[in-house]
């Protein structure tokens, strides 16, 4: 029974979204907490050389932080660091994935609803990039994961129109987040072809962990499908742009234009 | 309480300046109202005057009132060595260690999450000089923040192909400072570039 006392103080592990420049040294730090969820507040005195919360505020770092509520922002007192992932901050292409796996939590995650399940999702796969490198099937597992838990997971296993199981289910209608069996193929404008190996991809990637799914060999074919597929399906249901990922492409494909 | 018009409209001035609040801003205002008349208007021609003829110079970004800038035509200085900072106010603290080099000067804020990417950067004067071939070293005097991290890496590999060698500031403890309470990064890093004595 709530008898409507606000915590003073808590506690909790975090993953840090983003900071933003607030007064002459502190910051307002943008935050993935366990127990949470996405929330803000302050680090006050950050900026200074001296002190010892700088380096749990930073982007995508892993910090066990501890709290004191405020009236609109909480305020962080104490940190410590429990994962830099220094790995990662060695290479440019594993920088910027962590930084769009920071801006889909950005954008998409509404503050003070407590995910925790994404939670260890999204550790699973920073330490993963960190320990081992690039895999293009961990960050499809993360967008997988967020559409799960926001509410999004596209409907694999019959038809999104007629209900039918089984049979061919060659296409996916984006808007209607689903499969499309060949009978209801005329109901929608815009399907996406969907072939068995990417089908069956797509369902690993929702039901499967990190583990598992970083095993699956694919060819680059499908890789690179499974990626627009999901690009469009986020892009969509979410109704955001995501910059970071953009860029990733400019950078890949060398097409960044310098002004 | 209603103020005197032209004490608000100074006061509503001020509240546009940075780390002003509304308290700063009226204390300020009620400050320059004390002050003898030639003073105040001293001041505000210092204003007008900063505002009219200070601009970036042409050919590093920083602030001055000749283009090109005092420091772009210093001969003495060694032109091999270019140090690359976010803003001008950067070059005020890279000249006061000494520094005989030359500078480029970002002069635009990248925030990769708000979607200002590197193209925001205006690299192409910084192009320029890497392919004139006068550059032998850049120095990457950037924010050790994730933005800072991500344009050293990525000028840094632009360098590498012009076949421009790349530096950075080091990462350490500073002077006078306590290993004590030293960050745990700070401290690795600072472990990992140890010198030899």
């Amino acid at each position: 029974m709530s008898f409507g006392v606000k915590i003073m103080y808590y506690c909790s592990r975090a993953i840090i979204i983003k900071t933003m420049d607030l007064r002459e040294t502190d910051k307002l730090v943008t935050l993935f907490s366990e127990k949470e969820g996405k929330i803000k507040a302050v680090a006050k005195g950050v900026k200074k050389p001296a002190s010892s919360l700088r380096a749990c505020v930073q982007p995508f770092c892993h910090s066990l932080l501890f709290f004191s509520s405020g009236r609109e922002l909480d305020l962080i007192t104490q940190g410590k660091l429990l994962d830099f992932y220094s790995n990662i901050r060695e290479h440019i292409d594993l920088i910027l994935y962590s930084v769009y796996i920071m801006e889909l939590l950005d954008k998409n995650l509404m503050e003070r609803v407590s995910l925790p399940g994404l939670y260890v999702d999204v550790l699973s796969v920073l330490e993963y990039i960190n320990d081992i490198g690039y895999n293009p099937l961990a960050i499809r597992f993360l967008e997988m994961n967020l559409l799960k838990n926001l509410g999004y997971q596209p409907v694999l296993d019959e038809c999104v129109f007629c209900g039918r199981k089984g049979g061919l289910l060659r296409n996916f209608s984006i808007e209607a987040g689903g499969t499309v069996c060949d009978m209801c193929v005329k109901c929608t404008a815009k399907n996406f072809p969907l072939s068995g190996e990417l089908l069956a991809l797509i369902r690993l990637l929702g039901s499967k962990n990190l583990k598992t799914v970083s095993r699956v060999k694919a060819t680059d074919a499908t890789l690179q499908q499974l990626e627009i597929f999901l690009e469009k399906y986020l892009e969509y249901h979410l109704e955001r742009k995501f910059s970071v990922k953009n860029m990733i492409s400019k950078l890949k494909h060398n097409r960044l234009r310098i002004t | 309480m209603r103020l005197a018009l032209p004490l608000e409209k100074l006061i509503d001035q001020l509240l546009k300046l940075p780390g002003i609040g509304p308290k700063t801003a009226q204390r300020l205002a009620l400050y320059i109202l004390k002050m003898p008349l030639e003073e105040a208007g001293q001041l505000a021609q210092a204003i007008i005057r900063a505002r009219k003829e200070v601009f970036p110079c042409s050919n590093c970004g920083y602030l001055t009132d000749t283009d090109p800038c005092r420091i772009c035509q210093d001969q003495s200085r060694d032109r091999a060595v270019l140090c690359i900072v976010e803003e001008s106010s950067d070059i005020i603290a890279v000249e006061r260690t000494g520094y005989q080099g030359r500078y480029f000067v970002l002069n635009k804020d990248f925030n990769l999450m708000e979607d200002n990417d590197l193209e925001a950067l205006q690299l192409k004067p910084l192009i320029k000089k890497l392919e004139s071939g006068e550059i032998e070293e850049i120095i990457l005097a950037l924010n050790p923040d994730i933005d800072g991290e991500i344009i050293s890496r990525f000028l840094a590999d632009m360098a590498v192909k012009y076949g421009v060698k790349a530096t950075r500031l080091a990462y350490g403890i500073p002077v006078g400072g306590d290993i004590e309470f030293t960050d745990e990064i700070t401290l690795r890093k600072a472990l990992e570039g140890r010198k030899e004595l």
